[in-house]
């Protein structure tokens, strides 16, 4: 009988309890020889190979990329695919859960989720770091504004204090807004760029499509040239973390939306790259009026690779938009603005905007972001016919 | 499919076939939600689009569209709300056969 061996995460670095699984080498259920590597840890000083020393089909019990204990295991090899899947089903050492990056108590994980946190970014407290409630709240006390009762200022610094006087309490949905982006401006090291871009093509299609009773924006064709343009940018549908670099696996794109009363949303168009611009304009207006009724679901807020923010208002020549926790990169369109081109020869007025886009310099420099812009650019001003 | 409002709370108005009283029904909803003057909203007919109403935008549009449900008593599929960016269209979604 051929033993079945347990894949092992090994100690690459002394200092570290645990380490990233970064990515499998080697397929589920695929075979491995001796000497061949089967996947890719990172350690807070390094990146490492993790080889096995015997043969057989290799079962992957964890999917990667995840943080998983030094000595704990990952997988098994074994003479064929139901050895090794029987020895891990057996197992009578504890496995510890899916949700192995982080341990947090249920009240921890509704307090993360009502204030769209990741859990990920909170120092648990607890029992083998699991993160309690009261962690989630820390983190909330230090990184949202606090929120006092009328006339208590106590924990404002006093050269402050004599200064302001209590104005209310700042919102959740606020809170909660604010404590996403402060995560992602925390996490990223955001740079901006920016680049013109005229609208003599783009006007004419959005004046056909009205001419025609369909609701078509520049909002809408920028989504849309945004979704064909991305997928050569890889890097701005990335997101860098802890040392790995994740990438999306579909172009779904956010975009602004506002309430009357001031709340603001990123709705999604799911798969972008894949969509007319007709179907975008009809699920911009689709999900707008969802967050104007207030049926929106968390769930279908999230998952965007990229956030599309215009603020049209009058004489607005800039907008710097900040990427979602979980992004790289955020577009900023500004309102619309006349100005002189020569075309042909001669002058002539053609309304403007200007894009800036907001990225993570981890993962890109202002060449490639600039790259980007341009052939964003050139797909709005001379759009495939 | 435009579906009736069963929220006997909002604000339906009482049924009115007539394509006039219907039109002048939609002019009064675009002329509040749009801010059109009284002559801007004389010149609302059934063929205006946004192309002649600068002021309607798409996220006017969203807001026009709650502003007809709450008229009219009727909940529109927010996946068809696009396409009914000129009067005809919001006149047809209104008239139209409900399930």
């Amino acid at each position: 009988m051929v033993a079945v061996t347990p894949l092992v995460v090994p100690q690459v670095n002394v200092n570290d309890d645990t380490v990233l699984l970064i990515r499998w080498c080697v397929a589920q259920h695929g075979e491995v020889s001796a000497g061949d590597i089967v996947c890719e840890v990172e350690t807070s000083k390094a990146a490492a190979e993790v080889r096995t020393d015997c043969a057989g089909v290799l079962v992957q019990s964890v999917s990667a990329p995840v943080r998983v204990r030094i000595g704990e295991e990952i997988g098994a090899i074994g003479p064929t695919r139901e050895a090794a899947i029987t020895y891990l089903e057996t197992k009578t050492t504890a496995t510890p859960d899916a949700d192995r990056n982080v341990r947090a108590t249920p009240k921890a994980a509704a307090l993360a989720a009502r204030h769209a946190i990741s859990l990920e970014i909170v120092a648990g407290q607890g029992v083998r770091g699991t993160i309690k409630e009261s962690d989630v709240q820390k983190f909330l006390d230090d990184h949202t504004t606090a929120v006092h009762p009328p006339g208590d200022q106590g924990r404002l610094p006093p050269r402050l204090s004599k200064y302001l006087e209590h104005a209310g309490a700042l919102s959740e949905f606020d809170a909660a807004v604010a404590a996403n982006l402060r995560q992602s401006t925390d996490h990223l090291i955001l740079t901006s760029i920016d680049a013109d871009c005229r609208l003599a093509a783009a006007d004419g299609i959005i004046r056909q499509a009205l001419a025609a009773g369909r609701m078509v924006s520049l909002l809408h064709l920028i989504i849309a040239a945004a979704g064909r343009v991305l997928p050569r940018f890889p890097r701005l549908m990335s997101f860098a973390y802890q040392g790995a670099v994740y990438r999306y696996r579909t172009v779904d794109i956010a975009f602004a939306a506002r309430t009357p009363d001031g709340r603001l949303y990123a709705p999604v168009v799911r798969s972008a790259d894949r969509t007319d611009l007709l179907g975008i304009a009809k699920v911009c207006q689709a999900e707008m009026l969802r967050v104007m009724r207030g049926t929106v679901k968390a769930e279908e807020l999230e998952g965007a690779c990229f956030t599309i923010s215009q603020v049209a208002m009058p004489r607005t020549t800039r907008v710097a938009a900040v990427p979602s926790f979980g992004q790289s990169a955020a577009l900023g369109v500004s309102a619309a603005r006349p100005s002189i081109a020569l075309v042909d020869g001669a002058l002539v007025e053609q309304p403007l905007v200007t894009l800036t886009l907001g990225y993570d310099h981890t993962l890109c420099d202002g060449v490639y972001a600039a790259g980007f812009l341009d052939e964003l650019i050139g797909d709005v001003e001379r759009p495939a016919s | 499919m435009t579906e009736p409002l069963l929220d006997p709370n909002q604000r339906a108005a009482p049924a009115d076939p007539t394509p006039a009283a219907l039109l002048r029904r939609i002019r009064e909803c675009m002329q509040a939600v749009l801010e059109l003057s009284d002559a801007e909203a004389a010149g609302v007919d059934s063929k205006t689009t946004p192309l002649a109403v600068p002021r309607w935008t798409s996220l006017a549009h969203v807001q026009l569209i709650l502003e007809l449900e709450r008229t009219f008593g009727v909940i529109f599929d927010a996946d068809e709300i696009a396409e009914l960016a000129s009067v005809r269209a919001i006149m047809d979604a209104l008239t139209r056969p409900r399930a």
